[in-house]
């Protein structure tokens, strides 16, 4: 018996808006060349700084905008998640042995198929291995999520401006852009 | 002038600030949270529910992640999207290629596609054990909720960061 309701498509304009968002982020990941295996994980044995290069100037470019949206008051309020130190420990631990196996990340894998890497297929077929032994797991973990604190900002938890910190992770590109590959 | 699209690979800075104004645009135009990971659990649920439909129903996990959001959704055509997009800048720069093991792997494992087939595997099960228990992948949580400067996708990067690189150096050595 199935009580719940499935609605199984969302409508066809909102889908189609989200394939072109999607091409336009496969050419970017793959134009960066996060979609290959030797650029990240050449970035986790220090021989090649492409991502963190990538993350950093996304992170910077990004926080701008949002914050900067923010002080003009155009958004009321960022929507910082509760502060999930546990999963998000145990979660970034999983995700990193992750990567350093497979060698892509979620997104970068998807770009991985389109460049014919067939390794990515795999990948994927992990992926949802996965998500399937998560969703099974998943009552068990669930008090993880139940009664943490408010969420908070590195900024607000450090009590300086948040743009001190993007001065000092724009300084930290700048070293990445002078002193490596 | 050269054709930029017709280049192998563009400055980091330049894709990275891409990367930004395509989140930043579509958080604004459409209220959607730009990532793949989210994509695989619609996916997921999407077949769970044409296959076991009592299974997915009951799963509180899906009920507590989507609830009642459509299942082939926005995210889902995102990495669609990522394949196309992909195959298309690959195609225009020539980069395109056919492989199974990866040049850094092959130097180091041999050129074994069913070994390189199954770390590949084995990682993406971590990845989406990981990923949601951390609610989100690089993109989604990394880099958008790092650029609001959320205390937890700080520590979900740090700790990405510590066992990647553990296991790399684990699986690779240091370099002479």
């Amino acid at each position: 018996m199935n009580l719940v309701v499935i609605q199984w498509f969302e409508s066809p304009l909102l889908l189609l808006y989200g394939l072109l968002i999607g091409v336009a982020l496969g050419f970017f990941l793959q134009k960066g060349r996060l979609s290959s295996y030797d650029v990240i994980i050449g970035q986790f044995l220090f021989r090649d700084f492409t991502m963190l290069k990538i993350m950093l100037s996304a992170i910077l470019v990004a926080g701008i905008l949002i914050y900067g949206a923010l002080s003009f008051g155009f958004i009321a309020a960022l929507p910082i998640e509760p502060v999930l130190l546990k999963s998000a420990l145990v979660g970034g631990g999983l995700f990193g042995v992750g990567m350093a196996l497979l060698g892509y990340c979620p997104a970068s894998c998807c770009a991985a198929i389109g460049q014919g890497s067939r390794d990515a297929w795999f990948g994927v077929l992990g992926m949802v291995t996965g998500t399937v032994l998560f969703e099974a797991l998943y009552p068990r973990i669930m008090v993880w999520y139940q009664g943490v604190p408010a969420g908070h900002t590195v900024s607000s938890f450090l009590e300086v401006s948040p743009w001190a910190v993007f001065a000092l992770l724009a300084m930290f590109l700048l070293f990445l852009a002078r002193w490596t590959k | 002038m050269e054709n930029i699209f017709r280049k192998r690979s563009w400055s980091p800075y330049v894709v990275g600030a891409g990367l930004a104004v395509l989140m930043v645009f579509t958080l604004f135009m459409f209220k959607k949270w730009l990532g793949a990971s989210g994509a695989f659990i619609s996916t997921v649920a999407f077949f769970e529910h044409l296959i076991a439909s009592g299974y997915a129903a009951s799963s509180s996990y899906f009920i507590e992640e989507m609830g009642t959001a459509p299942l082939i959704s926005f995210r889902v055509l995102v990495i669609l999207g990522v394949v196309i997009g992909a195959f298309i800048s690959a195609k225009l720069s020539g980069a395109y290629q056919v492989s199974t093991v990866p040049v850094l792997w092959q130097e180091r494992f041999g050129s074994s596609c069913a070994k390189r087939a199954g770390a590949a595997f084995l990682g993406g099960v971590f990845v989406m054990l990981g990923a949601p228990l951390a609610d989100g992948c690089t993109l989604s949580r990394g880099i958008f909720s790092g650029a609001m400067l959320d205390v937890s996708a700080w520590v979900f990067m740090a700790a990405t960061f510590t066992t990647a690189v553990l296991l790399s150096f684990s699986l690779y050595g240091v370099r002479k």
